[in-house]
């Protein structure tokens, strides 16, 4: 029988989401203080009322209850499924008064694609957006890739007893260390540790390269949070290809290398043990998905007439292989490059990078690496059962942190998160063929939109059709929440809505 | 009236008007044509616009920048004409050669395109367009290619001249207070419920 959400549960859910409305509030003043500090008025007027906004309506849910008590675990994933789409609402103000936007739908996307790290755009006239508001995108792929419920519960905003409900309802389940709230804040310092000597080093290749110092660092440190974080913002219309330089290039593929692998991960190397990191599943998987992947787009491009020069491949193809994996989006060619002088092959190959991911636990997107070794575990473990007699028990492990029998609870997580990916990127592609587009294009679109990967071909553009953009919003808010909490709220609001049956007396 | 009503003045007056005519047009065929920044006559460095180029059809392509951002394999390595706003910085190339984007002047959408020049052919950009500021309208020809062998397979165009189609422009934005007003009565009444709702819950505990 389907659970209904009871007036005290939407009570509680309403408290936690202007809880997380006022964090909001206060990312705004990041922004606010930019386009004071740089005397940008008129942004600063945007954000100012967008924090009094949030903070208004904030406090005002959070009214709904004023002790609100522990979370349960259905009201936090109502609480996580809810705050990627309520706080896009409130991120969307500032934008679509900006002027950057076509639409108001077009300011709510680049919200949504901002926090879930997507990094697709539909704004208009990115080389002239202010700082401010370029501050503005890079603190939601920073919170978004973080996770807002980490950030919130790194700050304590929470406290301790509704911790644990919110971080696993946020799609995370491993701790590096046992409390929860000291895991959120070592996952805080490992980022904030990573994008500040990553903004200093591409500050130092940014002036090399002939940048004015203060743009420099600025832009450093917006393409280091997007980098870091898989998002796909950037600073310029012409994404990575605006600053032409290989040292740049191949410094932003290693950070997206470093921010499509778990946080776990990170920690252990950060603790100094290196061979869980070599031992792992997710990396090893990584190693052979990506070497594997990197010959087929090469051999693929190396087909194209107008791009079949070594270096073209190594440095375009390599740097876009490593961007779908990583669900970034950052691109070195140019949208139309993609569609023309790209083979089709290598255009493929990319959507299914991009439709894989990179590792669970991390701010990449897609089905995970974790799941298709553990897909891929299980196909071993039935050929095994297939040829041993049928007396014999078959054990398969794998390394994730330590040695793992392979279960058949963990079969079922990936398979199941797999197969809603794969319903969810098929009914995107054919949304966007019914809208007239190109199959190819419809496939690589949705693709992106789901896996929060943010490489797009030309659908995604001002002003698109408000109905192909909803939809690309859900994918993507979706895929964030990779379905399970989605479906799981999803399911409760319509049984709650459901008229409730008479039991017939006897 | 048949050719031969024509009286002799007619014909004398005809006469005269096609030799001025040609006279006319030898002189203007024979002034001399204000250069690209490029070419480096440096017959008059301030004139950098030339107003007979755009009637012009000695050009392959009269392109706009949205068109290269959609091209196909029919422009690569074509010459091509266009005209955008220098937008960003620009950044250092090899060969002592500079890297400057040009953004549609429409702003209506994100088309732009690198285009390869001469430092010195950058040096004619006085403003680059950002926020508050529209950057300097240059009008370069080159050479566009979809796939660049030189460039790693950049899209590009290698500017074989530049020129100067309207100065940049910064746009004072004025400090309004009473622009501030009401975000930040939002902003007091915000922080005013939350102190109300601390108020409260340490009440009720």
């Amino acid at each position: 029988m389907w659970q209904r959400f009871s007036l005290y549960d939407l009570r509680v859910i309403g408290h936690y989401l202007g809880t997380l409305t006022q964090l909001f509030a206060a990312l705004m003043a990041v922004p606010f203080i930019t386009a004071l500090v740089f005397q940008e008025w008129e942004p600063a007027e945007r954000y100012l009322l967008g924090i009094g906004i949030a903070l208004v309506v904030g406090t005002l849910l959070q009214f709904l209850r004023i002790e609100p008590g522990r979370l349960g675990r259905r009201q936090a994933l109502a609480v996580t499924g809810f705050a990627w789409i309520v706080l896009a609402f409130f991120a969307s103000v500032p934008l679509f008064l900006s002027g950057h936007y076509a639409t108001y739908m077009d300011a709510l996307f680049d919200g949504v694609s901002g926090l879930t790290t997507t990094g697709a755009t539909v704004a208009l006239d990115i080389d002239h957006f202010s700082n401010a508001d370029n501050m503005f995108r890079f603190m939601m792929h920073l919170v978004g890739g973080l996770g807002l419920i980490v950030v919130a519960l790194s700050l304590g905003i929470f406290g301790k007893r509704s911790g644990s409900s919110l971080y696993t309802a946020e799609g995370r389940s491993e701790h590096v260390v046992p409390n929860v709230v000291q895991t959120t804040q070592l996952i805080l310092r490992i980022t904030l540790v990573i994008i500040f000597i990553a903004a200093v080093v591409l500050t130092a290749l940014c002036i090399s390269i002939g940048m004015e110092p203060v743009r420099a660092v600025l832009q450093s440190i917006w393409l280091a949070i997007s980098a870091f974080n898989t998002g796909g913002f950037a600073p310029m219309a012409e994404s990575v290809s605006y600053y032409n330089s290989i040292p740049i290039e191949v410094f932003l593929m290693l950070l997206m290398i470093l921010g499509s692998i778990s946080f776990v991960v990170h920690a252990e190397v950060w603790k100094g043990r290196l061979q869980s990191f070599f031992g792992d599943i997710e990396i090893r998987t990584m190693l052979i998905w990506l070497l594997v992947m990197t010959v087929v787009v090469a051999a693929s491009l190396s087909a194209s007439a107008l791009f079949s020069n070594l270096p073209a491949i190594i440095r375009r193809g390599l740097f876009m292989v490593v961007s779908a994996f990583s669900t970034t989006g950052f691109q070195n060619v140019t949208t139309n490059q993609l569609t023309t002088v790209f083979s089709s092959g290598a255009f493929l190959a990319l959507a299914l990078i991009a439709a894989v991911g990179g590792s669970a636990g991390s701010t990449a997107g897609g089905v995970k690496l974790h799941r298709v070794g553990i897909i891929f575990k299980s196909i071993v473990s039935t050929v095994k059962e297939a040829v041993s007699p049928s007396s014999a028990r078959v054990v398969v492990s794998y390394n994730h942190l330590g040695r793992r029998v392979l279960s058949s609870d963990a079969v079922k997580e990936a398979m199941t998160v797999f197969v809603l990916f794969v319903i969810t990127y098929s009914v995107g592609a054919l949304v966007g063929i019914a809208h007239g587009y190109e199959a190819s294009q419809a496939i690589m679109e949705s693709v992106s939109m789901t896996s929060n990967g943010g490489i797009i071909t030309g659908i995604v553009t001002p002003g698109m059709s408000p109905s192909l953009e909803a939809f690309y919003i859900f994918q993507m808010w979706a895929g964030r929440l990779e379905f399970v909490t989605l479906l799981a709220v999803l399911a409760e609001i319509i049984a709650s809505l459901a008229p409730r049956k008479r039991r017939v007396r006897q | 009236m048949s050719r031969h009503d024509t009286t002799p003045w007619a014909s004398l007056f005809g006469r005269a008007l096609r030799i001025a005519l040609a006279v006319a047009f030898c002189l203007f065929a024979c002034m001399p044509v204000v250069a690209f920044a490029d070419d480096g006559d440096g017959e008059d460095d301030s004139n950098l616009i030339n107003p007979q180029q755009r009637p012009d059809s000695s050009f392959i392509y009269d392109s706009s920048i949205i068109d290269l951002s959609n091209a196909d394999s029919y422009y690569d390595k074509q010459t091509v004409q266009i005209t955008g706003e220098a937008v960003g910085d620009i950044i250092d190339a090899r060969d002592g050669m500079v890297w400057v984007t040009l953004a549609e002047a429409s702003n209506s959408n994100n088309a732009s395109v690198s285009v390869l020049m001469t430092r010195e052919s950058a040096s004619h950009i006085d403003t680059l367009g950002r926020y508050g500021t529209t950057g300097t309208m240059l009008q370069v020809r080159g050479v566009f290619h979809l796939a660049c062998p030189e460039d790693q397979g950049l899209s590009d165009v290698h500017a074989t001249s530049v020129a100067v189609a309207a100065k940049g422009s910064h746009h004072v934005e004025e400090f309004r207070p009473e622009a501030f007003a009401a975000g930040a009565a939002l902003t007091v009444v915000g922080f005013a419920l939350m102190g109300l709702f601390r108020y409260l819950r340490e009440r009720q505990r």
